[in-house]
């Protein structure tokens, strides 16, 4: 029994083998090679981190560098980068948790509630979508030393809290729930908010999830807005840090090793809570293609 | 229990008239199935007695109470969908309880009585702790099924709630509803466009077609005598042969004259049934092949076309004037394709259609002493 299963097995490999490399290797070339030009840059910040002023200034020298850590230490050390990232990670929880707060709502009130003009309503939020913040940015500036929210955590999550995407998003979601589970709360006599958290919620909980990661990421990426409403480098982000170690140029030439290493520390939060929560941010974009 | 009344209750959405004017009274204790293709108004019609959707005109009363403006859970009714409708995070249990607890009416023992009693008469102790993910489908409809006894209604609404079940175990479902009815005693609304489902299942069966109620009656009776064409044509299957007549007088007599027939209709009287021109319904178990016992009149000549064996009976089909004609035969002396046989029609199980109405003229079925009154109508 067992020489046979092992037969089989050896069969199976060396099936699966034959069948994989002529028909497949020109994918598989393809995908190593499309793989490796999306990661170069990164594997080459990381390398040129570790090199010294001098080292990364001798193009073909591409080996990991003398420096090791010391960039990595000096950012934290001389470069405010702690202050930066708590920042970062309090401005990014806020805007996180409140736009899916008020996306909730507003996705209630659109798939659940009927009130007048409820069309427009939605078709007015979506036309927001057409005002970036660029286009919003000098009004938006003035609206902040009137209400003097300069240089606050305010001015940077508060405006960002309203998101046309995620009630679009959640909308499509609410609407996929069936109707039948409304109607069996309904007859139940389960009024709408007991539906929206001891149903709608913990059946979104994946979808919430994934859109949390996306907004985070998109949150923790700002760099315009802040530079231009926070002056004080204790209320900074770490986006924004990252532009400043361009002063720390020696005589002339940017220190291009240490920006690499500020780069790469402000790339791991948004790279930590990916790989954690990569499975429902998986799920909610097949559902967004659906 | 209680009694439940339609009266001329319409719907419409916009222009769009879901349901017309439609009457009915339900009896306590009553199973009454509504039936009929899809957009016939059916689920809408169960949406307005569960409260879903608002009833545009006419009144419809619980018992003595007026209901129209009455919210879903005041009205006292518990409905099953057809996709079960069970919320997929939480196990049976909480599924059945959800509703009850979220009242805070009940106190917790009364909840778990009422729980334990309705898993026990379905069937699903040992899966109440399952969510529906792990639940076959016919257990999530037990589920779905144990969620509105609970509530322990006044109404019982289920809206198709075997079609998505494969048909075997669509067929041993019918038969535990039909039992627990009988148990429960609770008055049934059931909506199915499967006319098999309806007649096994109905106290009586509500026929309907584009908003309008065909006829409600008895399956036995709506099998008999169909008040409609309509009806006719959807109850039974195969389907009834619907083949173009002219009623002719003669000699004091009625006959369905068609090309290649012309068979008396013995019941029928001539005051009644005026010369015209008519559609004459015949069920496919009610066409024979002819034996030398009948009449040389009566035979009429016509083709096989194809046949197929259903096992306890071959299905034949062919050609009277034009109009295919399925009739129900011996299957063990099976017919060549192609082959000449003469049929006769079952004189006492004719029906004769207005050609333009569609209502039903006359059956030549004698009625039964309690079906009088009804015919008469008709």
């Amino acid at each position: 029994m067992a020489t046979k299963t092992d037969q089989t097995s050896h069969v199976d490999l060396y099936d699966s083998f034959s069948n994989a490399v002529p028909k497949n290797a020109g994918l598989h070339a393809l995908l190593l090679f499309t793989v490796g030009i999306i990661a170069t840059p990164l594997i080459l910040a990381l390398i040129f981190s570790t090199q010294s002023l001098y080292e990364i200034y001798t193009i073909t020298d591409l080996m990991p560098g003398s420096e090791g850590f010391s960039n990595y230490v000096e950012l934290f050390t001389e470069w405010n980068f702690l202050t930066y990232m708590i920042n970062s990670f309090i401005m990014a929880s806020i805007i996180v948790t409140g736009k899916i707060i008020f996306s909730i709502c507003a996705a209630t009130a659109i798939v659940y509630y009927d009130f007048p003009y409820k069309d427009a309503v939605f078709f007015l939020i979506l036309m927001t979508l057409m005002f970036p913040l660029k286009i919003r940015i000098v009004p938006l500036f003035e609206l902040m030393a009137v209400l003097n929210w300069s240089n606050s955590i305010w001015a940077i999550t508060i405006p960002y809290i309203s998101s046309a995407t995620t009630v679009f998003l959640l909308r499509q979601y609410f609407l996929s729930i069936p109707d039948s589970y409304v109607e069996t709360a309904r007859l139940d006599g389960v009024g709408p908010l007991k539906f929206l958290v001891y149903v709608v919620l913990p059946m979104a909980k994946g979808f919430l999830v994934g859109v949390g990661v996306i907004r985070f990421i998109g949150a923790w990426n700002q760099y315009l807005w802040p530079l231009v409403v926070i002056n004080d480098q204790s209320e900074q982000v770490v986006q924004v840090g990252v532009r400043n170690l361009q002063q720390a140029a020696q005589s002339g030439f940017t220190d291009w090793s240490l920006i690499m290493a500020g780069s790469i520390v402000a790339l791991l939060p948004p790279l930590i809570i990916l790989i954690i929560f990569h499975r429902p941010l998986l799920d909610t974009m097949t559902m967004q293609q659906k | 229990m209680a009694r439940l009344t339609l009266e001329n209750i319409t719907k419409r959405f916009g222009e769009v008239v879901a349901v017309n004017e439609l009457s009915l009274e339900v009896d306590d204790g009553e199973f009454v199935v509504f039936v009929g293709p899809s957009g016939c108004g059916k689920s809408t019609t169960l949406r307005m007695i569960a409260g879903l959707e608002e009833i545009t005109d006419g009144k419809l009363s619980i018992d003595e109470t007026v209901v129209n403006d009455l919210e879903p859970p005041e009205r006292n009714v518990a409905m099953v969908f057809q996709n079960y409708a069970l919320y997929p995070h939480m196990t049976a249990r909480r599924n059945m309880t959800f509703g009850m607890n979220s009242s805070g009416s009940y106190t917790d023992e009364e909840i778990d009585e009422r729980v334990s009693n309705a898993a026990e008469m379905l069937d699903i102790v040992d899966l109440l702790e399952r969510k529906p993910a792990n639940l076959s489908g016919g257990e999530r409809q037990r589920v779905a099924i144990g969620r509105a006894l609970v509530r322990q209604p006044d109404v019982f609404l289920l809206d198709e709630p075997l079609s998505n079940l494969d048909a075997k175990l669509r067929v041993q479902m019918r038969s535990e509803l039909s039992e627990l009815h009988s148990r429960l005693q609770t008055t049934t609304v059931y909506v199915t466009h499967d006319q098999v489902e309806a007649l096994t299942l109905g106290d009586r069966v509500a026929v309907m077609n584009e908003g309008q109620l065909e006829q409600v009656a008895a399956p036995q009776e709506l099998y008999d005598f169909p008040k409609t064409q309509f009806v006719a044509g959807f109850i039974g299957s195969p389907a009834m042969n619907m083949i173009q007549v002219n009623v002719v007088h003669a000699g004091g007599r009625v006959y369905a004259e068609s090309n290649s027939f012309r068979i008396p209709l013995s019941r029928a009287d001539p005051s009644g049934v005026p010369e015209q021109r008519a559609i004459l319904g015949v069920r496919p178990e009610d066409i024979h092949l002819a034996d030398e016992l009948d009449n040389e009149a009566d035979r009429i000549p016509t083709d096989i076309r194809i046949t197929e064996p259903l096992g306890e009976t071959l299905l034949a089909y062919s050609d009277i004037d034009g109009t295919e004609i399925k009739f129900k035969t011996e299957p063990h002396q099976p017919m060549d394709n192609q082959s000449q046989v003469e049929l006769t029609f079952n004189p006492d199980r004719l029906h004769l259609f207005d050609a333009e109405s569609g209502e039903a003229i006359h059956h030549t079925q004698p009625p039964k002493a309690e079906n009088e009154l009804t015919i008469n109508q008709s």
